[in-house]
C-alpha cells in the first residue's frame, strides 16, 4: 500500500474512533484539554505502527492500548511532582470554548466517576458506552475475562448507587 | 426509579461527549500534517516511535534547523517592530518604536521632500503620544520632561528638515507643525496640573517654528536667484540682449524683495517673498523656453544646454555648439547608442569639444558608411 491509500485509511480510522479515545482519555485524566492532546498523540504513535508496515489485526484495541500506555506514562509523571495535590480528586479542566451545557455534563459524568475508583469507570465506559465484549477489555487489562466480568457488575453496582440524574 | 434506566441516560450521556469541532479539525490538521512528514518507509523499523520528533506546519515545509531560526527572528523582530509602532513613552517596546521603526523609515525617506514630510510626520506622532498620555492622565513628572524633551528635538529636526526642501513642501510642512503644536497646546493648556515645562517649551518652539519658516523661505529665495543668475551669465552670449535685461531686472527686483524680508514682520516678510517667488518663477519659465533646463534635487535651474531646443524651434538660433560645449561635455554623446564612441574617437583623436556637433554626425555617417 501507498501512503495515499494509508492515509486515507487513517484518517477513516480517525473519524471512526477519535470520539471514542477522547472519552477515555478523559475518563483517565479529568481534563479536557489534556484529553485532546492526548488523543493527538494517540493516533500519531499509531500512524508509526501503520508507516512501519507492522501487522495491525485491531486498529480500535491497539488504539487503546496506545491510549492506555500513554496514561500510564501521564500518572506517573504526576507523581513524580513532589508538590502536586495528590488526594484523589481531580478538578475538572475544561478549554475554555467549551460550552456550558457541555461543562455541565463532564461535571456530572465526572462527579460519578469520581466515586467510582479508576478501573471501575474505565470499565463501566468500555463495556456499556463502547459496547466492548469482556474479552476485548481482559486482553486490555491483560487480566482474564472473567475477573473483568465480576469488577464489571460491582463497577455497575457502584454506578446505580451514586448515580442521580436530575 | 428503574435502575436500567438510569444506566441507559448515563450511557447516553456518555456518548455525547465528543471531541468539539474545533478540536477535532485542530487534531486533524496536525495529524495530516504528521503523516505527510513522517512518510511512509516500507520495511523501515529502526526508528522508535519515541524518537521521531512532533509535527508541525515547519516540518511540513521540510525546512532544517537554520531557516527556522531566520524565519523566527524575523518574525519576531517585524512582530515587534509592529508591536512598538503603538507604543507610549514609558512602554517597554517604546525604544524600538523609536530607535529601529523610524530609523528604517528615516532610510527608506531618500529625497530631501521626502524628509521633511517624515520628520513632520514624526513630530506629529510625537504630539500624539503626549495627547494620549495626556488623555491617560500619564502626562506628568518625569514623563513630561522627557515628552517635552522629545517634542522639542522632534520641532528642531522637522523644521531643519522642512528647510533643506522645496519651498512648497517646506511650507506646507511648518504649517503642519505649527497647527499641531498649537492644537496640541489648545488641549494640553487646559491642563493645570501638567507640568507647565510642556507649555514652555512648546510654546517657545512654535515662535522658533515660525520665524524658522520665513527664513528657511528666504535661504530657499537666495540660493534660487545665487544660481539662476550664475546660470545667466555663463550664457550672456547666448541670451539676447532685451531678453536677458529683462530677465536680470526680475531677478534683481526678487533679490531686493527677498533682502527687504528680512527686516520685515512675518506677514510681510511671506507677501514680499511670495512676490519674490513670482517674479523667480517668470525667470526660470523664460530660461526653460531657451534650452534644456538641468535641474537639481531642489528643483533649482543649475545649468541650461542650448543645443537642445525645448521648443523645436531651428538650431542655428541658439550659435554654434562651441558656446555650450564647455559646459555640457560629450556626456549626452556618450548615451546615444548610436554614436559608437570608438569611431568617435578615431575621427577626432581627443575629446575635442568643439567639435562635438560635428562629431556625432561624422560618427553617424561612419556608422552607416560601415553598415553599407
Amino acid at each position: 500500500m501507498d501512503q495515499k491509500e494509508l492515509e486515507q485509511i487513517f484518517q477513516e480510522t480517525f473519524h471512526q474512533y477519535s470520539d471514542a479515545i477522547f472519552r477515555f482519555c478523559i475518563v483517565k485524566v479529568s481534563n479536557q484539554p489534556l484529553a485532546e492532546d492526548m488523543t493527538q498523540e494517540v493516533f500519531m504513535r499509531y500512524w508509526q505502527y501503520v508507516r512501519e508496515g507492522k501487522e495491525i489485526s485491531n486498529a480500535r484495541s491497539l488504539l487503546y492500548t496506545i491510549a492506555n500506555n500513554l496514561a500510564k506514562d501521564w500518572y506517573k509523571r504526576k507523581k513524580a511532582l513532589p508538590l502536586e495535590e495528590n488526594d484523589g480528586h481531580q478538578d475538572l479542566l475544561v478549554s475554555v470554548e467549551t460550552s456550558p451545557e457541555t461543562m455541565a455534563v463532564y461535571q456530572e459524568l465526572l462527579r460519578v466517576i469520581d466515586e467510582l475508583d479508576e478501573m471501575d469507570r474505565e470499565l463501566i465506559l468500555l463495556r456499556h458506552v463502547e459496547g466492548f465484549d469482556p474479552k476485548d477489555i481482559a486482553e486490555l487489562y491483560k487480566e482474564s475475562p472473567n475477573v473483568i466480568s465480576v469488577r464489571l457488575n460491582r463497577a455497575v453496582g457502584k454506578l446505580k448507587e451514586h448515580y442521580t440524574y436530575e | 426509579m428503574n435502575e436500567d434506566k438510569q444506566l441507559q441516560t448515563y450511557k447516553e450521556k456518555w456518548q455525547s461527549v465528543k471531541l468539539s469541532d474545533s478540536s477535532r479539525a485542530r487534531i486533524a490538521e496536525n495529524l495530516s500534517s504528521y503523516t505527510a512528514f513522517h512518510a511512509v518507509r516500507e520495511g523501515d523499523v529502526s526508528r522508535s516511535i519515541e524518537q521521531v520528533p512532533h509535527s508541525t506546519f515547519l516540518h511540513r515545509l521540510k525546512l532544517t534547523t537554520m531557516p527556522i531560526a531566520i524565519f523566527l527572528a524575523l518574525f519576531v523582530t517585524v512582530g515587534t517592530s509592529f508591536a512598538a509602532q503603538g507604543a507610549l513613552p514609558g512602554d517597554f517596546l517604546y525604544p524600538v518604536k523609536t530607535e529601529v521603526n523610524e530609523n528604517i523609515r528615516a532610510a527608506l525617506a531618500v529625497s530631501a521632500d521626502a524628509e521633511a514630510d517624515l520628520q513632520a510626520d514624526l513630530l506629529e506622532e510625537r504630539l500624539e503620544e503626549a495627547q494620549r498620555l495626556h488623555a491617560a492622565g500619564k502626562l506628568r513628572g518625569d514623563t513630561a520632561v522627557v515628552v517635552s524633551k522629545r517634542v522639542n528635538t522632534q520641532v528642531k529636526v522637522a523644521t531643519e528638515a522642512a528647510a533643506k526642501s522645496d519651498v512648497s513642501v517646506a511650507a506646507k510642512n511648518n504649517t503642519r507643525v505649527k497647527a499641531g503644536l498649537e492644537n496640541f497646546l489648545a488641549i494640553v493648556g487646559l491642563d493645570t496640573t501638567i507640568a507647565s515645562e510642556v507649555s514652555a517649551t512648546l510654546n517657545a518652539s512654535t515662535l522658533s517654528t515660525g520665524t524658522y519658516a520665513i527664513g528657511a523661505y528666504q535661504e530657499d529665495m537666495n540660493v534660487r536667484i545665487k544660481s539662476l543668475k550664475e546660470v545667466m551669465v555663463k550664457y550672456q552670449a547666448k541670451v539676447e540682449a532685451t531678453v536677458y535685461a529683462d530677465l536680470s531686472a526680475k531677478l534683481d527686483g526678487a533679490a531686493t524683495l527677498t533682502a527687504d524680508a528680512k527686516a520685515q514682520a512675518e506677514a510681510d516678510a511671506r507677501t514680499s517673498l511670495d512676490k519674490a517667488a513670482t517674479l523667480i518663477g517668470e525667470v526660470e519659465a523664460k530660461l526653460s523656453t531657451l534650452g534644456q533646463a538641468s535641474v537639481n534635487e531642489n528643483g533649482i535651474i543649475t545649468d541650461i544646454d542650448f543645443s537642445i531646443d525645448p521648443m523645436n524651434i531651428d538650431r542655428g538660433v541658439n550659435g554654434s555648439g562651441s558656446v555650450q560645449a564647455s559646459t555640457t561635455s560629450n556626456k549626452p554623446k556618450q548615451n546615444d547608442p548610436r554614436s559608437g564612441g570608438d569611431i568617435d574617437i578615431n575621427l577626432n583623436g581627443g575629446v575635442d569639444t568643439e567639435v562635438i556637433e560635428v562629431d556625432i554626425e561624422g560618427g553617424l555617417e561612419a556608422v552607416s558608411g560601415l553598415a553599407l
